[in-house]
């Protein structure tokens, strides 16, 4: 079944949010269609384990099912769900004592791309070094693309220390991948 | 058009890259059946569908085996007639009060009852005799700054036992009111002096340095603590500087640092300072936090010294939020903002934290203007009790003061308040916990005495009186 996405410039309708919060399945769907790959992305980039990724996608859902109606501001919810997809991902990884993404085959996943393979397991092997704020910072930008202040309200920080810890991640990050 | 710097470059690529490496991640989904699974797996309001959510089994497992080891402890602990240990020593005295009144020293019961006089102060035009006082953590002594008399503020800190009787005075150079803080051990004293030339009844505050001196209760022990000569402090009589001792010194409970405010004028504005106590160094606040901008403003320790709890624009941008810092690891672990702070016209901010004696808790002031109805604005000022586990701010008490905006678009006050004004870092918790004390002043807006007042941190009852006609007052923690 088809579900239309209802976003708007980005952000999904606030009649539509409410409308969810209220009960109704299908305006939930709709955020669900709307969110659902950059969450399962994110959760993924969090944990590096396809299984976990699923899990805590799913589990996030639960929550924005349960919490929907007290979330004040609408324009908030993208980055709220992909918050909460991040850290269910994380408690799922430390439940079950899993410390790092380094259980990625040598040579990775069949759908990765030849032309990119070695620069995407330098990329795993560099993501598992981070520590799991810096992973959800990274999906909070490059996936989600929230700007500072956003990621900043998210994450408990501001947005210059938002800006502060990019820019240290990214010039760690372009030494692990040979980019300097 | 403008090249891309190298770090540019990098974004782009690394975007890309990210994409790519999520992309066995980024599966087709039917939306309906997930938001099905995830309404059906998650009841709104139920207990069970919140601690059980879907394929969540292993975690709930390990929390209710957790749960049944600690309710095994504690019953144990219980049939051997003992308290569970706890990390953190709440104290379970009821603590009493000691206060200034009319410049004189009195101590009375946690509830304000038992009253009586320890020391007078000579209060006269001349000098205003006792301003503050503070009890040192094991209750067996009092340091309280009086006003000695000269042609300036004067004050001097007396070391007195529990019962007023004298044990030594420090005196200082003419100054603001000092503010004090006793070591965790209770053998020695902060006291944070602002020496300068301040006439009494001044209502502008005079630039002034900023001194720290330990004083212990034999004078052999005493040692001044070097701060950089840049720092400067504001030096006022007005009562509000001082109706808490340790309004601006706090001494960690590892007894290592000593927290207070400073405006360095290097370059940077007011901020708080953390200066060790061995005399090795003095840090920024903001230093101490991994990775966060903005100014702390106000602060409180948590008992077991683990944790603070900040006022300013830490982990907020543009307003003024409350935060909660594991202190040893430097991070940021929660943050609050004023619940209407969001409101079109509304202009929010938290302030005053106070720890609760278990450290679970954090009271706070609120405050909110609201600029809908320019020229007069209204500005509620509102107690909370936050709870930095469920993220939930309970209203305690409130009042709203009327201002107006002059010319220049500053507010003033009109006067006019209607509700329980509490008046800025006066909040502190009883020892049990369930309690906090506050001061409100007394009648109108410009009143120098206030009331102590008691509310439940539960919220959903009205404050009671304990004492009337005070000019600042603590509470003793006994154990």
């Amino acid at each position: 079944m088809i579900v239309g996405s209802a976003v708007i410039n980005g952000e999904i309708a606030g009649a539509v949010i409410e409308r969810a919060a209220a009960g109704d399945e299908m305006a939930f769907a709709r955020i669900v269609a709307a969110y659902h790959e950059d969450m399962a992305r994110i959760a993924y980039l969090v944990a590096g384990d396809l299984e976990v990724a699923a899990d805590a996608e799913q589990a996030a859902w639960a929550i924005a099912w349960r919490r929907l109606g007290t979330l004040r501001d609408p324009a908030r919810l993208k980055a709220w769900l992909m918050s909460v997809a991040a850290n269910e991902a994380r408690q799922i990884m430390r439940s079950q004592r899993r410390r790092t993404v380094r259980e990625l085959a040598v040579d990775g996943p069949a759908s990765w791309p030849d032309s990119d393979r070695s620069d995407l397991i330098d990329l795993a092997n560099a993501l598992g070094d981070l520590d799991y704020r810096d992973r959800i910072l990274i999906g909070l930008r490059y996936i989600a693309e929230l700007d500072s202040e956003t990621i900043g309200r998210e994450l408990g920080l501001s947005a210059s220390g938002v800006r502060v810890r990019l820019h240290r991640l990214l010039g760690r990050l372009r030494k692990e991948l040979g980019d300097d | 058009m403008t090249e891309k710097t190298p770090m540019e470059a990098f974004e782009t690529r690394l975007t890309a890259l990210v994409r790519s490496y999520t992309e066995p991640a980024a599966k087709p989904t039917d939306p309906l059946l997930t938001a099905r699974t995830a309404m059906a797996s998650s009841s709104r309001g139920g207990a069970l569908g919140r601690l059980w959510p879907a394929r969540h089994d292993r975690r709930v497992a390990w929390l209710l085996v957790l749960a049944a080891l600690v309710l095994t402890l504690a019953a144990l602990a219980v049939a051997l007639g003992s308290r569970p240990s706890l990390v953190v020593q709440v104290p379970d005295g009821p603590g009493r009060i000691v206060f200034v009144r009319d410049g004189n020293l009195y101590v009375a019961e946690r509830d304000g009852s038992g009253q009586s006089l320890i020391a007078s102060g000579d209060a006269s035009d001349a000098k205003l005799g006792y301003l503050t006082a503070a009890w040192s953590p094991d209750m067996r002594h009092i340091a309280a700054v009086r006003d000695v008399g000269g042609a300036f503020l004067t004050p001097r800190v007396d070391l007195m036992t529990a019962d007023g009787a004298l044990v030594r005075t420090v005196a200082l150079d003419p100054g603001c009111g000092p503010s004090l803080s006793w070591s965790p051990d209770s053998s020695e004293v902060a006291i944070a002096t602002c020496p300068a030339d301040v006439p009494r009844g001044a209502v502008e505050p005079v630039e002034s340095g900023i001194g720290l001196l330990l004083a212990g209760l034999d004078a052999s022990a005493d040692r001044e603590i070097a701060l950089p000569p840049e720092w400067q402090s504001l030096a006022s009589a007005r009562r509000e500087v001082w109706i808490r001792p340790d309004l601006w010194a706090r001494w960690s409970p590892d007894g290592r640092w000593i927290a207070l405010p400073a405006i360095v004028f290097a370059g940077q504005s007011f901020g708080w300072q953390m200066v060790a106590v061995d005399g090795s160094g003095t840090r920024r606040v903001e230093e101490l936090i991994d990775g966060v901008g903005g100014n702390v403003e106000s602060l409180d320790w948590s008992r077991d010294g683990r944790r603070l709890a900040v006022s300013g624009g830490i982990g907020c941008v543009d307003t003024v939020c409350l935060g909660i810092v594991d202190f040893e690891r430097g991070h940021l672990t929660a943050t609050a903002m004023h619940p209407s702070n969001a409101e079109p016209n509304m202009h929010g901010k938290l302030f005053w934290p106070e720890f609760s004696p278990d450290g679970d808790r954090v009271a706070v002031l609120g405050g909110l203007i609201d600029f809908t109805l320019e020229p007069t604005v209204a500005e509620t000022y509102t107690l909370y009790n936050y709870d930095p586990a469920t993220a939930r701010l309970t209203e305690l008490t409130s009042a709203i003061r009327s201002m107006i905006l002059d010319a220049t678009g500053a507010a003033q006050p009109t006067g006019k308040v209607t509700g329980e004004l509490v008046a800025e870092g006066t909040v502190t918790w009883t020892p049990d916990g369930r309690g906090l004390l506050y001061l409100v002043r007394d009648a109108g807006d410009a009143a120098a005495s206030w009331t102590i007042r008691s509310i439940d941190a539960a919220g959903g009852s009205q404050s009671s009186v304990l004492v009337r006609g005070v000019q600042s007052f603590d509470i003793g923690f006994s154990h």
